[in-house]
């Protein structure tokens, strides 16, 4: 940029310059015209000569690291969204325990624990909640059934 | 509601700049309402600059009426007025110029900063809602045009403002063609500029949505075969989630895009109102002034209204690539 600006710089000195000189010389003449001649191949020179000089450089490193900050970008918005999307499975998963456990009378608080995979699905529960040997029961087959919940991955705590 | 808070929390738009703060709506929950507000405050701020405008209306028109008077005297030289003309029109117009371009420069600094600012905020706001590919591709290509635009407005197109600013006073004061062309050159090569950047982004805007937007709705799709193959009552849960959180981080996303957008304007609007109102002023005194005064001196405060029209075409054009890329990331997958 500063190349560029610097070139401008000196193709409006040189045409000030050609201008000023042909100003100051008598208009008609043999001399007019090689003054005229003159500023015509200065200013020629003075165009063309760093034209020659130019290497277009590339932009190397600058699109890549911004390639690399926009999937950076991109990445925080999906954990985001995958953090969200954890929470509400969570929640509504232990919310549905907790509505079967009321249609059999029972009170239980339930800790759903998510697989990895993506989607995430339940993979884990801890019960806690004093309730009969056959609401439990009940329970630990809405859970498999329903959850896909294994009977290993339940945890009764009373 | 309190998905989108939480999300919001982590997911915010950057407060409006300094320059921007007095003219942005305290709402912006509705755009029009916040763009009214806008121009409305804008329109209402530039009164000390439109009398001032009007002073150096005045004195223009006073100064050329004054050399069409020491033309008239018999045996004047003809060459000195037109020099002692421009001379007078660039001692006039000149620290107003000066003070408008680095006005100018100042917004364009702003509104280049503001825009790498919100750009991770949206590229975020997209990538929730599934839109990856579309996303980071949106963001590369407008943080590139972003920077380039921002270098070449300020390091190459202010200095060439400034040039022609000064072989259009040496025109006026000589009277050489050689100094017109030039001049004249470096307009044309300024608007070529701007117009081929603002055609290359809006190009690879519209065509980097509509691919890398094809790519993620498939994989939205695929997501949703995927959930829909689980146990019923679990396919139920994920399913619910998933649009909850699509419409929650599509939410967030409208809300940082519309304040992006208003912040955006109320940098811009000012300045843009303040360049413009002395633009059309010196244009209308060129065309007075043409009635009395000599076609030279005429051209040259022409040339300085031409060269407020190139100052608003840099600071909107800089503008316009933010808008534009706002809209593009508000415009989401598929």
């Amino acid at each position: 940029m500063e190349g560029i600006r610097e070139y401008l710089l000196s193709v409006t000195g040189a045409a000030l310059l050609c201008s000023i000189i042909t100003a100051l010389t008598p208009q008609k003449g043999s001399q007019a015209g090689i003054v005229k001649l003159i500023c015509g191949l200065f200013l020629c020179f003075t165009v063309l000569s760093p034209i020659l000089d130019i290497r277009i450089s590339d932009l190397p490193d600058l699109a890549s690291d911004l390639l690399a900050e926009g999937e950076a970008a991109a990445l925080d918005g999906e954990a985001e969204s995958a953090r969200a999307l954890r929470r509400i499975i969570t929640e509504e998963t232990e919310a549905y325990i907790m509505d079967k456990a009321e249609q059999y009378g029972a009170s239980v608080t339930p800790k759903v624990t998510l697989s990895d995979t993506d989607p995430p699905v339940p993979d884990g529960c801890t019960l806690s909640g004093s309730v009969s040997p056959y609401v439990r029961q009940q329970l630990k087959k809405i859970l498999e059934a329903d959850l896909g919940i294994p009977e290993e991955n339940q945890t009764w705590i009373n | 509601m309190n998905l989108y808070h939480s999300m919001l929390t982590q997911i915010t738009a950057p407060t409006v700049p300094q320059s921007g703060a007095h003219l942005m709506p305290e709402q912006t929950d509705n755009f029009g309402a916040g763009l009214f507000r806008i121009v409305q405050e804008a329109i209402g701020s530039i009164r000390p600059d439109l009398k001032e405008a009007a002073a150096i209306s005045m004195s223009l028109i006073a100064l050329m009426m004054l050399i069409s008077l020491i033309r008239l005297i018999p045996g004047s030289n003809t060459k000195l007025p037109d020099f002692i003309c421009a001379v007078g029109i660039g001692t006039v117009l000149l620290q107003s110029t000066n003070s408008l371009i680095t006005l100018g420069v100042t917004t364009i600094q702003d509104l280049s900063s503001y825009a790498k600012l919100l750009l991770p905020v949206m590229t975020s706001a997209l990538a929730a809602q599934g839109g990856i590919t579309t996303s980071t591709a949106l963001y590369a290509g407008t943080a590139i045009f972003n920077s380039i635009l921002s270098s070449l407005l300020s390091k190459l197109m202010v200095p060439m403002l400034y040039i022609y600013l000064v072989l259009a006073t040496a025109h006026g004061a000589l009277g050489e063609e050689i100094l017109k062309k030039m001049a004249e050159f470096i307009k044309w090569l300024s608007v070529w500029i701007l117009k081929g950047v603002l055609y290359l982004f809006t190009g690879y805007m519209g065509i980097t949505g509509v691919l890398s937007g094809t790519t993620d709705a498939a994989a939205l799709k695929a997501a949703k075969l995927t959930i829909s193959g689980v146990v019923p009552v679990v396919g139920g849960i994920l399913s619910d989630a998933s649009e909850a959180v699509l419409v929650g981080a599509g939410l967030v996303r409208n809300a940082a895009g519309v304040y992006g957008i208003l912040a955006m304007l109320a940098v811009f609007a000012g300045p843009f109102l303040r360049i413009g109102c002395h633009y059309l002023m010196i244009r209308i005194t060129g065309a007075v002034c043409s009635v009395f005064g000599s076609k030279q001196c005429t051209q040259l405060i022409s040339d300085y209204s031409g060269a407020m029209g190139l100052l608003l075409a840099m600071t909107g054009t800089m503008c316009l690539l933010g808008l534009i890329s706002t809209v593009c990331f508000l415009k989401g997958v598929g």
